[in-house]
């Protein structure tokens, strides 16, 4: 009896060793391109701190959240909700429904189910002390001294609120109290929430679904230059990427975050084609599964 | 605390109701893990079997109270696990078992067992005659009463002959590796008649995962206990004191070997499917091949020289119905 209950203790703990060593968080920074099929999600880390960017279609995004942070931390610092399309905020609601968020930022209201889960999951006990931001260009997030997040688009965020609790948020919207949001003609793709993080000499910019005339303003505004890393626009739709757009980037690699054999055949031909002549090394993960980039600010690297 | 892998924990031992919607529903569904997080027969016989432990150490209980609260303890699992047809199988023969073993100082064999059973189904539940999750569940039983002790024996016999059989750790762990692999092939032949007009196909890969996943069972299914165990603790716990973050982070080290499963799950839904076709089985094969089953299980009882199965004869038939 003793002899077995001594095998299951040293099983355990050899396995909790083995687990925590692999889960440690490095000094470095992450990021990881999560697989979740024909959908967006990208979880970026910095030791403790860490921030998702949209959560595909379903709950895959919990599979990528486990194996990529630490099991005993049930904590996002920030959730960024680019847009209100299912396959961007279809998984929101089962992270919000297994982890604590601090911040959620948003920029648009919408009517899919997606985002009437999230509402409803943000009411629950857990996400008391989460608070909504309206999101707009002109933003920075600083995540350590040499990590920041610069919001480039979309020109202003369309909340009623600009920062408040998310059970409040969600109590305003689920009830027919009239919406004080500015009115826009714009497309839910255009009003894509656009991020560029610089991590020392590192660039990643995050163009969400946003389209081909959100390109050419981010060009037009100056706000863009030369970037290392670039998550290719809505699935690497004919809507996005636009030629000037990659010539002024100039990426080093462009990861394509798509499903395998999706309906909507992304990434289109011409896309790649521009990505490609533009020396670009295409990262899809409908051909490698979950992309995981790190750096030390300096250099940059496939881990996985 | 992630609500997915405590629901999950707790899924261990009642079972839970896997979204098929959800991609995790999906993919465990697929590669056939969905059976670690449906309660069955082995819960409730796992569950009467530790409670009745319990009892056995309270020597001021009466024996007419520990069979009542043990029967208790069945119709409550019942009850929670979602009252399902195929549980009530379950439940009626651990019941069936304990009343006869306690009042009548009989062992109920299996068969007689499963025979009883599906006749106070059919007397109280005339209807459930058409319910296919009760058909799955009968004949899967009968596949494992028929045949895990044969393909067992001669698994092993063919691996480990005469003094081989030590009790070193690699034997016992290839063992019931075997034992495994025996009980779900019976399970499988058991129900093929089913497989055939259900889905017409037979996943080997799935016999493989689900083989090599029992191994691990019934600890999990005492994992599962313990997490319940634990959270009714803190609950408990909760009601007096402020509990620091720090037994938070334990309980999340309780959840490891559910995170494990899942990524296990992710890395079997990789694997390639081989499948075997089943042609559809008529009547008149239905009969043949449940008779076939029930032959095989006489032969291998005579074989063990057990005088009551001895002769094949009707009346040996009848003596195996008999009370």
């Amino acid at each position: 009896m003793y002899k077995s209950l001594q095998i299951i203790f040293v099983s355990f703990s050899l396995g909790l060793i083995a687990q925590l060593m692999r889960q440690w968080p490095s000094n470095r920074l992450q990021v990881i391109f999560c697989d979740v099929g024909q959908g967006d999600a990208i979880l970026i880390q910095y030791g403790f701190w860490q921030m998702l960017v949209d959560a595909g279609a379903n709950d895959q995004v919990l599979d990528c959240l486990s194996q990529n942070m630490p099991f005993w931390d049930k904590t996002l610092e920030l959730v960024v909700v680019t847009h209100t399309d299912h396959d961007h905020i279809g998984g929101i609601s089962d992270v919000l429904a297994n982890y604590q968020v601090q911040q959620i930022l948003l920029a648009d209201t919408g009517e899919s189910e997606g985002f009437k889960k999230m509402l409803t999951e943000m009411k629950s006990d857990k996400q008391r002390l989460a608070v909504v931001k309206n999101a707009f260009l002109g933003q920075m997030i600083s995540f350590t001294s040499g990590g920041k997040l610069y919001l480039l688009g979309p020109e202003f965020g369309n909340l009623s609120c600009c920062e408040c609790l998310a059970s409040e948020f969600s109590e305003t919207l689920l009830s027919d109290a009239e919406q004080l949001g500015s009115v826009t003609t714009d497309s839910p793709n255009e009003r894509s929430i656009i991020l560029l993080l610089k991590y020392y000499q590192f660039d990643l910019l995050l163009m969400g679904d946003a389209s081909q005339q959100n390109e050419l303003a981010l060009i037009d505004k100056g706000l863009i230059d030369k970037i290392e890393v670039l998550k290719v626009g809505h699935h690497g739709s004919k809507t996005s990427t636009h030629e000037s757009f990659v010539k002024t980037t100039l990426p080093e690699k462009a990861v394509i975050s798509c499903g395998y054999n999706n309906k909507f055949s992304h990434p289109s031909p011409e896309v790649l084609q521009i990505l490609l002549e533009n020396n670009a090394k295409i990262l899809r993960t409908d051909e490698l599964g979950t992309i995981k980039l790190e750096t030390n600010g300096y250099y940059y690297w496939i881990a996985n | 605390m992630g609500n997915r892998e405590s629901l999950l924990a707790v899924g261990l031992v009642f079972g839970v109701q896997l979204d098929q919607n959800s991609s995790l529903g999906h993919r465990l569904k697929t590669i056939g893990m969905s059976q670690l997080w449906s309660a069955s027969g082995f819960s409730v016989s796992l569950l009467t079997t530790l409670f009745s432990w319990f009892l056995s150490k309270a020597r001021y209980i009466s024996l007419l109270q520990k069979t009542i609260l043990l029967l208790l303890v069945t119709l409550f699992f019942w009850l929670i696990a979602g009252a399902g047809i195929s549980l009530l199988r379950a439940s009626l023969s651990v019941g069936l078992a304990i009343l006869i073993k306690r009042y009548f100082g009989k062992q109920l064999t299996s068969f007689r067992s499963l025979l009883y059973v599906v006749l106070i189904i059919l007397i109280f539940f005339p209807a459930s005659h058409q319910l296919v999750s009760l058909k799955f569940s009968i004949a899967a039983v009968f596949g494992i009463i028929c045949l895990h002790p044969f393909v067992y024996q001669r698994l092993v016999s063919l691996f480990f002959a005469g003094n081989d059989r030590k009790r070193s750790f690699f034997p016992t762990a290839l063992v019931t590796l075997f034992s495994s692999f025996s009980l779900f092939f019976s399970i499988s032949l058991g129900m093929l008649p089913l497989i055939s007009f259900t889905w017409g196909e037979v996943s080997l890969t799935n016999l493989f995962i689900t083989t090599l996943l029992s191994c691990f069972s019934k600890a999990l299914f005492f994992l599962g206990l313990a997490w319940i165990v634990w959270c009714g603790l803190l609950f408990i716990m909760e009601f007096f004191v402020q509990l620091p973050s720090m037994i938070s982070a334990f309980s999340l080290t309780l959840l490891l070997p559910v995170q494990y499963l899942l990524e296990l799950s992710e890395h079997f839904s990789q694997i390639a499917q081989f499948t075997i076709i089943i042609p559809r089985f008529n009547n008149l094969a239905v009969v043949i091949w449940y008779c076939s089953l029930f032959l095989i299980y006489h032969l291998h009882q005579s074989q063990k020289k057990r005088k009551i199965y001895s002769i094949f004869s009707l009346k040996t038939l009848a003596k195996t119905w008999r009370f």
